[in-house]
């Protein structure tokens, strides 16, 4: 279900359209964040019916147990909790929802969340014609529905956290109502949930309604993240991997796309910012300049970036994309070119590593890392390198063997 | 007793500020303290009276010459002139191959004496003219 072309969906931004249009052929599909398709209905619909690329709706559940200050709702938030029912609805204006307000309700949660992304398509049709034409291109009669469809889903901590088995009760609920659609629950867990739980979360979701499952590790800063988390992650991939469902992650940069080695079929990140998400966080803000070092496979202030570039020297952290052939200071590429310039270096990357054998991408890793060695004080922005290279050289060594 | 040999450790990169502001006098240059870069802050930024195209920053630190540097190196794109100010105690500890290679200057400073250029910066090659002139406007009338 998720084995696509490039492995890589771009979580959709409705300020960003035109960007998602231009770059139509580097990434496989969307992820519509609920509160988008919620707040923006219409022109959300109409935009990416007709870019014709796969998608499908997060549900973006775990808001609604979030613990925030209630006089600062936001009205995507409520919308979000519209979509889960009015019971739903009515708990969460007031305060973070509890398991036991939940658990009751799981059936009609479920079948809430998946009528949505079902009619999605259909109730979305109005603002169709606009971005049709936009495209050049002609209406169709009918658009399809989403890709797959996602329960919704809470994060947990451990299978001993009572959230879990709701979480685990509404991906069953759910296998009634998604009808001739795909359906890929949530593993949303915790950076700490127990590793030795791991095995029976996978017996808990084998379940033959699940077609393809979708992991999203609760605000994983994959360039601090010590490499003893990220050897988990890679291990739970390489466990669930064994069911034989299609694997997606949610979130998550250049670490999450070296696992697409041991068994993720798919990825997604926002662009420009988002490779990792904190599914609490309630509020809103602007996104920070930033720029990607294609060679360190992550993001920088572009201040930041800069100095990095001009105290390196050289060419050894250049990028040679079609927005950087032209020099000039990081700091005066304007955002656009910022957010164009990432997306060429992930499909840069998504095709040499797909070209390539872990082994000798960690090697790389490990090259750029010693290539620096001479810089003092670039020990911090490089040091995950030598991180994600302990975390996966097991599965490489692995993976020669075989 | 009184330690005579070795001069008092700074508790706080304050004390460094007003030895090293004596380096760049007010009859000659503007001065600004904090000044907003990025997502961090210039300790200290300087312009020539008489030249507003020669920017000087001043990185302050008591003890992580590496932060310094690293700081020292991001304000080369904005100042003609950038330095690292350390005290004493901890000026021996710093990489100075390094320091001249990147072209940073060095300074060191004592709360109790006068502060001291031990290494001349070279003009930066990574200015950016427009960041500058936004800054630098930051600077007049000081």
């Amino acid at each position: 279900m998720f084995d696509c072309q490039l492995g890589h969906y771009l979580t959709y931004h409705h300020v960003s359209q035109d960007f998602f249009r231009r770059h139509r052929g580097k990434y496989d599909g969307l992820i519509v964040p609920l509160s988008i398709a919620c707040v923006f209905k219409q022109g959300t619909g109409g935009f990416v019916l007709t870019l014709n690329k796969q998608y499908a709706l997060d549900p973006r559940t775990p808001i609604l147990q979030a613990d925030f200050d209630r006089q600062s709702i936001r009205r995507a938030h409520l919308e979000i909790a519209d979509v889960h029912g009015t019971a739903v609805r009515h708990i969460f204006a007031s305060r973070p929802l509890r398991p036991a307000d939940v658990s009751p309700l799981a059936a009609d949660v479920a079948a809430s969340v998946l009528s949505f992304q079902k009619e999605f398509a259909e109730q979305s049709a109005e603002k169709v014609d606009k971005y049709a034409a936009l495209l050049g291109e002609e209406v169709r009669t009918a658009y399809g529905g989403p890709h797959f469809l996602v329960p919704p889903y809470f994060k947990s901590s451990g299978r001993n956290d009572a959230w879990y088995p709701v979480s685990l009760n509404l991906a069953r609920a759910a296998v009634h109502e998604k009808e001739n659609y795909g359906l890929a629950p949530v593993l949303h867990i915790t950076p700490g949930f127990p590793e030795n739980e791991f095995a029976r979360m996978a017996e808990d979701y084998d379940n033959r309604g699940f077609d393809g499952l979708v992991i999203f590790i609760n605000d994983l800063q994959e360039y601090i993240a010590p490499s003893a988390t990220l050897t988990k992650y890679a291990n739970l991939i390489a466990l669930l991997q064994g069911l034989g469902k299609p694997l997606f992650g949610l979130f998550g940069g250049y670490f999450t796309l070296l696992l697409r080695k041991i068994g993720l079929g798919c990825f997604s990140n926002a662009v420009g910012y988002g490779e990792y998400r904190d599914s609490g966080y309630h509020e809103g803000g602007q996104a920070v300049r930033r720029y990607y070092i294609p060679k360190l496979h992550r993001y920088f202030t572009d201040t930041h970036a800069e100095t990095l570039l001009n105290i390196v020297g050289g060419t050894v952290l250049r990028c040679a994309c079609a927005v950087c052939r032209r020099r000039r200071p990081l700091t005066d590429y304007t955002s656009q070119e910022l957010l164009d310039h990432f997306l060429n270096a992930r499909l840069t990357e998504l095709q040499h590593a797909g070209a390539t054998d872990l082994s000798e991408l960690l090697d790389q890793l490990d090259d750029t890392r010693e290539a620096l060695e001479n810089y003092p004080m670039l020990i911090d922005p490089c040091s995950h390198l030598g991180r994600w290279v302990e975390a996966l050289r097991p599965f490489g060594k692995r993976l020669a063997r075989t | 007793m009184k330690n005579q040999g070795l001069p008092s450790r700074p508790l706080r990169e304050e004390e460094l500020r007003v030895p090293v502001q004596k380096l760049f006098p007010s009859e000659l240059y503007f001065c600004k303290n904090e000044v907003p870069f990025g997502l961090k802050r210039i300790d200290l930024l300087f312009r020539k009276r008489s030249n507003g195209q020669e920017i000087v920053a001043v990185e302050l630190k008591l003890r992580d010459w590496k932060k310094a540097v690293w700081q020292a190196a991001s304000n080369r794109q904005v100042a003609a002139y950038s330095y690292v100010a350390l005290p004493s105690a901890s000026a021996a500890a710093i990489d100075r191959r390094l320091m001249v290679s990147l072209g940073l200057g060095l300074i060191i400073a004592d709360p109790a004496d006068d502060a001291r250029i031990v290494l001349r910066a070279k003009r930066s090659r990574y200015v950016n003219r427009r960041i500058a002139t936004e800054i630098s406007s930051l600077l007049t009338g000081y």
